[in-house]
């Protein structure tokens, strides 16, 4: 690539450019990539490019309210958008920030930081950091990456401490385990889902708890993970966070308030604001999960509640069905946690489904533990993921080409797991009702998409309706990032040149990409355009009419290229023309309309309702014919000697007349005295 | 039933195919009678349409028809000879031991033969160029469609 070349494609909106010769390896995060950058406009302004690596879905949906918000205690976002770094991997996207001139906090606390009392600390971190959490939160969005080695000083000084990007990766993804309330952390770390201030605050509890502690729990191995997340389910986030750590009592009571399991009870903004203005209180007692009246045992160890027990069998999925049914599970949860709502429902999916070995079995193991943990991520066998977070995990399940995740979140859907959960809502709190009765029509949506195997449906179909940013992931486009129609299109287009006929410019992932962008959400809509029938002929004239309809939604987006390889690929279409004439001049016409670029005018030619009633009417007169010409030369044949006969027959009547002609001759002759 | 009805049709042409040679017989009859030199003549001269009435069997009897009007032109010039030298008895037997004059009675009758043997056959060969032409006609129609339709057409 030239160097001017380069240049264009590492500027962000005109103005901001990445340097990709300047690695800024002191700000990599997992899955996200620093490199300097520059303000063509002002070229002293410090400044650092984001881009996220490939294989993660970003959260750019949230650029234009991140780049709104301007607040000492979040790195301010001045741009973000798709760039190629030229590393020979594609387009990716890509986010400027204003340089963090004071390094990283955790290195901080690890020399200079060690001497500063909690007060201190407390002042100096959660000021800033609740004042731009209330500032996102206003705009309904969640940062979902707070984590220590996402914190910065923004001044040289060392006075102004602030959180880096969130729009880099999926929602909770980069928090650590312990920064996430008890129920996202059950979840795969790409399916914590999007939350909201609540999980925000649990972790500015986390985050301020790890600071106290300089280091940052159950990150040293998978075991002391699993030790962690035990321990807080069993004796609360709080207790476990904290374990060990001693704190001033004003400081112990502001982190049992942001630590608090009971989302409901967890501190926010004002109760934060509130104690660091003075007005010290305490977070409630009692911010453990409900505990049952008597343990459940699993595998030797007592379970005091639904989501601890849910966990442990989500981990011992083989033998869990077993117990669940041996055991009575629906008894311990309708007697020892009191519900019995949810103790007849795992009776029920029990009952209705198959309890053996295999699918099925997984299927009623799912349902139970939904039934039994509804707060909690959906289980099925190695996933676990929150309702919010499908989305985020379907697409990483794709870009990572995780085959057995991506069943599974199949699975969940058709199961309709999410369901389980939203119809245990308390039926007397209407707010709650509502918005269950909107989510269950949502994943009704959903399940509808993944039952339809017809292409522009199926799980590549939920993929893209639950991540309405994502670029199209098919193998042919991939590189170009196309996050749009029209993209999608040129980058098609562009992908033209190198594509031979055997290569089909529409997938699976392109027609649902396309059907999503469309707003096609039903089967009906898409039959006609993408399954013409049996055979390639239909399968080749159906990619068209898919193409040419993305197409309609911006005309003047013109593909020349496309288009010459589409019509390389509509030989069958035309061969299934019966007329000679037609085809000829399909041939042509397509040949002189392709360099135009226009889909919809090759659509035209080749998808003519009347043009193909026309073909079929002609081939049923020329059958017609072509019988009638064969029943003539047949009865020819069969007469051929009738006639010769005849023929003959009439020969020796000329021969007669010829005598007569010859002896009226001679009479003459005669009569008139010649002879 | 089918032989009562075949022997039923091929009775009155056998009727009708017997009436010309008795006819012609009786002719020459009542001429030995009247006019004996004539029917020397004609006896000796008509032969070869007495052989071919006798030998006809085809409806119309055409073959019958050409020989004895071509053998009737050749005789008709010796009648005249014969009946301009005063119809004697004597001049009738010079002329039938004439081998010129018999050339001249049988020449015609196989101008008539000739006739016969030819026209069917130039007739037939007309026939089966026609038919020829007709089928090649058709067939040309049929390839045309195939081209244009292809070969399903004929399925």
């Amino acid at each position: 690539m030239s160097e001017a070349g380069q240049n264009e494609h590492t500027i962000i909106g005109g103005r901001y450019r990445m340097v990709p010769g300047v690695r800024l390896e002191e700000f990599d995060r997992p899955h996200v990539e620093a490199f300097g950058a520059e303000d063509l406009r002002e070229k002293d302004r410090p400044l650092i490019a984001l881009v996220a690596r490939r294989g993660r879905p970003v959260r750019d949906d949230w650029l234009r309210v991140v780049r709104r918000i301007d607040q000492p205690g979040l790195l301010r976002t001045v741009e973000g958008g798709v760039i190629d770094p030229g590393d020979g991997k594609g387009r990716r996207f890509a986010v400027i920030l204003e340089r963090p001139l004071g390094g990283r906090v955790i290195d901080w606390l690890k020399t200079d930081g060690q001497n500063r009392d909690d007060l201190e600390l407390s002042r100096l971190l959660l000021r800033p950091l609740i004042a731009a959490l209330k500032a996102l939160h206003d705009a309904r969005m969640a940062h979902r990456t707070i984590s220590l080695d996402n914190l910065y000083f923004a001044d040289l000084a060392r006075t102004r401490i602030a959180l880096g990007d969130c729009l880099c990766g999926p929602p909770g993804e980069g928090q650590p385990i312990a920064f996430e309330s008890v129920e996202r952390a059950a979840a795969l770390p790409a399916g914590r889902g999007e939350g909201g201030p609540r999980e925000d605050f649990f972790a500015l509890g986390a985050l301020f708890a790890s600071a106290l502690a300089r280091q940052v729990p159950g990150l040293e191995s998978a075991d002391a993970a699993a030790d962690l997340m035990r321990r807080r389910l069993e004796r609360g986030s709080y207790v476990a966070l904290t374990d060990r750590a001693r704190f001033g009592t004003d400081v112990g009571g502001l982190l049992r308030g942001l630590l608090s399991d009971n989302a409901e009870e967890r501190w926010g903004y004002e109760e934060v604001r509130a104690w660091l203005d003075g007005r010290r209180s305490i977070g409630a007692m009692h911010s453990t999960r409900p505990q049952a009246a008597r343990s459940f045992v699993f595998k030797g160890v007592e379970h005091t509640n639904a989501m601890s027990l849910a966990t442990a069998l989500a981990q011992q999925w083989r033998e869990s069905l077993r117990v669940v049914i041996d055991e009575k599970l629906d008894g311990w949860v309708a007697r020892a946690i009191g519900d019995e709502r949810r103790g007849n429902m795992i009776t029920q999916a029990i009952a209705a489904g198959r309890v053996d070995a295999g699918p099925g079995g997984d299927a009623t193991l799912a349902r139970v533990l939904a039934a039994l943990d509804p707060d909690g991520p959906l289980r099925l066998r190695h996933v676990a993921v929150m309702k919010d977070g499908l989305g985020p995990l379907i697409a990483v399940a794709f870009l990572d080409d995780d085959r057995d995740t991506r069943q599974a979140m199949a699975e969940m859907l058709m199961e309709g797991l999410p369901m389980i959960g939203l119809s245990l809502v308390d039926p007397n709190d209407q707010t709650k009702r509502r918005l269950a009765q909107s989510e269950m029509a949502d994943f009704m949506r959903l399940r509808g998409f993944v039952a339809e195997p017809m292409m522009g449906f199926g799980l590549e179909r939920v993929l893209y309706d639950l991540n309405p940013t994502l670029p199209c992931l098919s193998p042919l486009v991939a590189e170009a990032y196309p996050q749009t129609v029209p993209d999608l299109l040129m980058a098609l287009d562009h992908r033209a040149r190198g594509a031979g006929r055997g290569t089909a410019p529409v997938d699976r992932h392109i027609a649902a990409f396309i059907a999503t962008r469309l707003s096609i959400s039903y089967a009906g809509a898409l039959r006609g355009v993408v399954v013409g029938g049996d055979g390639e002929a239909s399968e080749r004239l159906a990619q068209l009419n898919l193409l040419s309809l993305a197409q309609e939604t911006e005309p003047q987006t013109r593909v020349p290229m496309l288009a010459r390889w589409l019509v390389q690929r509509l030989g069958p279409v035309v061969q299934s023309y019966n007329g000679k004439t037609t085809r000829e001049w399909m041939e042509k016409e397509l040949e002189r309309v392709a360099p135009l670029g226009s889909l919809s005018a090759l659509r035209a030619i080749v998808d003519n309702p009347e043009r193909r009633e026309a073909d079929s009417r002609g081939m049923a007169n020329a059958r017609a014919a072509h019988a009638q010409l064969s029943f003539g030369i047949r009865r020819l044949n069969e007469t051929r000697a009738a006639r010769r006969l005849e023929a003959q027959n009439f020969g020796r009547q000329v021969a007669a007349m010829l005598g007569y002609m010859i002896l009226l001759g001679v009479l003459a002759a005669l009569t008139l005295g010649d002879v | 039933m089918a032989k009562k009805k075949t022997a039923a049709r091929g009775k009155p042409a056998k009727q009708k195919g017997m009436t010309l040679p008795l006819i012609f017989l009786a002719v020459l009859g009542t001429l030995a009678i009247f006019a004996t030199p004539t029917a020397l003549v004609l006896a000796i001269g008509m032969a070869p349409s007495l052989v071919a009435v006798f030998m006809e069997n085809r409806p119309g009897a055409y073959t019958a028809k050409c020989i004895t009007a071509c053998n009737m032109a050749g005789v008709l010039p010796v009648l005249r000879d014969l009946w301009l030298t005063g119809h004697l008895m004597s001049q009738a037997r010079m002329m039938v031991g004439d081998p010129i004059v018999w050339l001249q009675m049988y020449g015609a009758a196989g101008v008539g033969w000739s006739l016969v043997w030819l026209a069917p056959m130039v007739a037939g060969v007309f026939a089966d160029a026609g038919h020829d032409r007709s089928v090649a006609r058709l067939e040309a129609r049929q390839e045309k469609l195939r081209e244009e339709w292809g070969d399903s057409i004929t399925g």
